[in-house]
Order: C-alpha cells, then sequence, then structure tokens
C-alpha cells in the first residue's frame, strides 16, 4: 500500500500513511502541513505508534493544533488544523 | 491541545502479554531448576526483558534521537538517551568502585568515524537504531523484523566471505605485516584470509582505547573512576551535548514561548524544561540506565559464583563445544550488546542451511564462536528484548502485525545492510559502540555518538530528498 494523500474539500485533506515506519509518516505529515493553505485540517491515519509521539511534537513546536487523537486496534487518527 | 495518553488494551491482549511473561518465567525455572547453570543463560534473557519492557515504554530509539532531532526539531528522545548514558554511568560506576564490572575501553580510531557514519546513514534508512528495531519488531512490524534479519546478514558475511580478487588491494602493507605478527603468535594462518580479518588483526587490535580515567595522573582508584571515568568520561560531554541540543534545537522555541529573555535563569528553567518535556521517555532512559548497571553487577556476580571469566568455559563444563572459538571461549560481554549475537546467529542459520564455513576467520573463529542460539547467552538477551517489547506493547494495545510497503522492504534493506557494514567497522553498534562505552567513561562511544548523528544528518538529507519529490510528484494541493 503506497502512500495516499487526498483533498476532500477545500479545507480539509487527507494522509494515510500505514504502513509505512519512522521517519515517513511524521515527515510526510510534515510536508502536508507546509503545503496546505492556512486554516486548512488534515486528517492523518499511520499505524506506527512512535511516529505518534514525533507527530505531537512537531505539533508543538510548529504551533498546529491537534483538534482529534484517537487510536483503535494500533491504528492512529489524528485531525490537525494549521490555525 | 490533545494529549498522548497512556491506554489498556483489551482483556484478550493482556492476557496475551502475561502469558508471554509467564512461559519465560517457567522456562527460566525449568532450564534452572535442571540445572543451576543455565541461570547465567537466564540472567541475560531477563536483562533482554527488562530492556525492552524499557525500550517500548519510551519508544526510545537513537535513530529517532538523531534523525527527529534534524528532521523535525525534536529533542525528546535524545534528552531521554543522554538521562540513560547518565543514569547507566553512575551505576556502572559503583559496579567499577566494588570490582566487578567487566567493561574494557574500545579501540579508537578513523574506523569508529567510518563505521558510526554508515551506522547512522543506515538508522535513517531503516527508521531505527538496532535497539529500536528490536522493541518494534516486538510490536509486530514486519519492516523492523527485516532490518534486524538485513544487519544480522550484512554482518555474518561482511566479516567472513569478502576474500574478492580486489581485496588485497585495500588492504594496506601495514596490515599484513601486523596481521602476520598475530599468526607468528599463535593464530591459526586459514583464520587470517578475509578483508576483516586483516582490518582486525592488522589494525584495530594495534589501537589503544582512550576512557576519562586515562586523563588522571593517579592510581588512586576512586580519583581514575569518580573524577575521571565517571565526571570526565560521562558527565561532562553529557552536559556538553544537553547544551548543544539546547541551545541549537529547544532554545528558540522556548524563548518564544515565555515571551521574554530575562537572564541566564530563564536558560536554566529551559534547559529544565527540556529534560522534563517528556517524562516517559526521561522515565525509560531511568529505567533503562538502572537496569544496564544491574544486568552487568548480577552477570559479574555469576562469574564470580560459578567460577568463570567467560560463558564459554561454563558451555564445556555443561558439556556443550559445538561453535566455541579456538580458545574454547564464546561472546560473552557482560553488559548490553546486540549486533555481534545477531551476526552470531545468522552465520549458524546460514552455516546449518547452505553448509557453508563461516567459522574460519578471526570474527568468528577467534573471537566470537558461532553458538546454536538457543544455548547462546547473548542470543537470549535478544530474544528477551523483543518479549519485553512484546508484553509492553500487547499491554498497552500498541501491537499490530505491520504489512510494509514494498518501498519499506527497500529502505529496511538498505538501512539494515548499512547498520551492519557500519556496525562491525565501528567494533559495535549504537549499544555496544555508544551506550555502553559513552557510560563507563570510553571516549570512543561519544566519538561514535558525534559520527552517527553525522549520517544520521545526511541519511535525513537523503529521505527528505526523496520524500519532497514524492510529495511533488502525487499530492496534489
Amino acid at each position: 500500500m503506497a502512500v495516499k494523500f487526498e483533498k476532500l474539500s477545500e479545507s480539509k485533506y487527507f494522509l494515510d500513511v500505514r504502513g509505512y515506519v519512522c521517519p515517513h509518516p511524521q515527515m510526510y505529515t510534515k510536508k502536508a502541513m507546509e503545503k496546505m493553505p492556512p486554516e486548512a485540517c488534515l486528517e492523518v491515519v499511520l499505524d506506527n505508534p512512535s511516529s505518534c509521539e514525533s507527530i505531537f511534537d512537531l505539533c508543538k513546536i510548529e504551533g498546529y493544533k491537534i483538534v482529534e487523537y484517537n487510536e483503535e486496534g494500533g491504528v492512529f487518527r489524528f485531525l490537525i488544523c494549521r490555525g | 491541545m490533545k494529549e498522548m495518553v497512556f491506554k489498556r488494551a483489551s482483556s484478550k491482549y493482556r492476557v496475551y502479554a502475561w502469558l508471554i511473561i509467564a512461559s519465560g518465567f517457567l522456562l527460566s525455572l525449568i532450564a534452572m531448576l535442571y540445572d543451576i547453570r543455565f541461570s547465567y543463560m537466564v540472567a541475560y534473557f531477563w536483562a533482554g526483558i527488562v530492556y525492552g519492557l524499557f525500550l517500548q515504554y519510551g519508544h526510545f530509539c537513537m535513530a529517532s534521537a538523531t534523525r527527529d532531532l534534524f528532521a523535525i526539531g525534536t529533542t525528546r528522545v535524545a534528552v531521554g538517551i543522554l538521562i540513560a548514558i547518565t543514569l547507566y554511568g553512575f551505576t556502572s560506576l559503583i559496579d567499577r568502585l566494588i570490582g566487578i564490572a567487566p567493561f574494557h575501553a574500545n579501540p579508537i580510531g578513523v574506523h569508529t568515524l567510518i563505521g558510526g557514519f554508515i551506522f547512522g546513514v543506515g538508522i535513517s534508512f531503516a527508521g531505527g537504531c538496532s535497539s529500536g528495531s528490536l522493541y518494534k519488531s516486538g510490536e509486530g512490524n514486519i519492516a523492523a523484523m527485516i532490518v534486524v534479519t538485513s544487519v544480522a546478514v550484512a554482518q555474518a558475511l561482511f566479516v567472513s566471505t569478502l576474500k574478492f580478487p580486489f581485496v588485497p588491494y585495500l588492504v594496506p602493507e601495514s596490515w599484513m605485516k601486523a596481521a602476520e605478527q598475530q599468526t607468528n603468535m599463535g593464530i591459526p594462518k586459514e583464520f587470517v584470509s578475509s578483508w576483516y580479518d586483516y582490518f582486525l588483526a592488522g589494525y584495530a587490535w594495534n589501537l589503544k582505547g582512550l576512557s576519562g580515567a586515562d586523563l588522571i595522573p593517579s592510581d588512586n582508584i576512586f580519583l581514575r573512576e569518580f573524577i575521571g571515568n565517571f565526571l570526565l568520561g560521562v558527565i561532562v560531554p553529557t552536559l556538553f551535548f544537553l547544551m548543544i541540543t539546547y541551545i541549537f534545537f529547544f532554545r528558540k522555541r522556548y524563548i518564544r514561548n515565555v515571551k521574554s529573555f530575562q537572564s541566564v535563569f530563564t536558560d536554566i528553567k529551559g534547559l529544565l524544561n527540556m529534560i522534563v518535556d517528556s517524562k516517559r521517555t526521561a522515565l525509560a532512559g531511568l529505567g533503562l540506565g538502572v537496569a544496564s548497571g544491574l544486568h552487568m553487577w548480577v552477570l559479574g556476580i555469576l562469574r564470580e559464583r560459578l567460577g568463570i571469566d567467560n560463558f564459554g568455559e561454563l558451555l564445556q563444563q555443561m558439556g556443550f563445544t559445538s561453535g566455541l572459538t579456538i580458545q574454547g571461549t564464546a561472546f560473552d560481554p557482560g553488559y548490553w550488546y546486540i549486533t555481534t549475537q545477531e551476526a552470531q546467529w545468522m552465520a549458524w542459520t546460514i552455516e546449518k542451511i547452505f553448509r557453508v564455513d563461516l567459522y574460519h576467520n578471526i570474527f568468528f573463529g577467534v573471537e566470537n564462536g558461532i553458538l546454536n542460539p538457543l544455548i547462546n547467552a547473548a542470543d537470549l538477551m535478544i530474544i528477551g528484548i523483543i518479549l519485553g517489547a512484546a508484553f509492553m506493547a500487547l499491554y498497552r494495545g500498541e501491537f499490530k502485525w505491520r504489512k510494509p510497503t514494498g518501498e519499506q522492504v527497500i529502505f529496511a534493506l538498505m538501512g539494515g545492510t548499512l547498520m551492519g557494514i557500519g556496525a562491525r567497522l565501528a567494533l559495535g553498534c549504537n549499544i555496544g559502540a555508544l551506550f555502553v562505552p559513552a557510560a563507563n567513561g570510553d571516549y570512543s562511544g561519544w566519538l561514535f555518538f558525534i559520527a552517527m548523528g553525522a549520517g544520521a544528518f545526511s541519511g535525513v538529507k537523503i529521505t527528505t530528498w526523496w520524500i519532497n519529490r514524492r510529495v511533488q510528484k502525487e499530492f496534489e494541493f
């Protein structure tokens, strides 16, 4: 399964990096957040636990807001907004 | 901002988790009741379990520490590792002061830099260091298992088979002469034929180590150990790297958050803030540091009680002689180590499957042996790390069989191969050539740390280039 990136609407994007280990999930998330328009939000799905902590760190450093975070059966979902 | 929380898994997974520990306990008990001398192997196994627990708990990986520092600016794991080194430095200081620590400084030289750099590039590609890949294997991550296997294959073949016609051109005359002297002093000639044999006998064996104690012009054991190895060899370099991490990666962000810079106390507060930024990683560092010292202490006591200097003697007493070195010894570091025993189990497997000889070389035949992994104490530590991590991952609901993408398989194979070659050139990985020596005041560990960091930086640049390329091609904004 390759990395999947979709524009769901003008203000919402979707990134699926399941099957990827460090550093790919956090780096794809970083790239997507940098390129998205301001005020847009990104839903990220991943299954590498240690990347989650890096994504938390990334958001803290860059000032992104984690609106939602949940885990089910070893799959992690984030909803991160730039604004 | 949401916070990452410690989650307990469903009761089914928690039952699996406790089954792992119960099975390990039962097997250890049966082995020791059968023959108390198995306690030596059991000690290595349980040390591995404890390392695995803490590694998974703190998501403790030296690849994250170096790579995420450059890629994202995360200081969390780098700080956790420095805490672990300091704690282990303190516990091993006690071990050495009471005279039961088996540690000796590694040879230091240009090989440390080259090997550390290649290893650093490798961990960036692989997505985990040697210990990190083991704990991730315990989480059910198949890419990490491919990394561990690649590290083992690369090492087993690198040390034994590099005998192609071009090899003499890569062996300096001085190495040839020095290796010849070794054969005159008793090493059979048939064990010196690969490039790695000349590297060891002609180069590495002639190098000296450099520890903090070497800077102390006194024979007083307390001064040498406390001032030399601990303060000059552990604390000073740790503070140096903490300051570098703070100044280049944390300070700007901290000053921005506190709104104004008032005095030097702002920086002191900032430094402390960086240290406690992630309690969980810091706690894992603390656990690993204490466990590493206890591991050395327990093995030291067992060696005394069993009347041995090396595990090979014990195996001979117990009637296992197959795969020992020509001196009758076996790889038995007495502390946390990873890559050498991985090379051993792979060499044993390759010999059994392909019926080839990987024994007649210095690395296996003279230094470490090729033991059956089930009676190899150091290999039992590897199994322990994977099982300990599996316990913690199952208990926290982080266990999942994770199938890698084709791209991840290629990264894992490339990274694992570079890690294996780098580890052999540097005479160890992020544990044997970094964590253990750095915590024992051996400067080769800190040199490896710098080289690994430089390698990880280069690896991040290549990985970023690859990701940018894919983002430009496949992401539509």
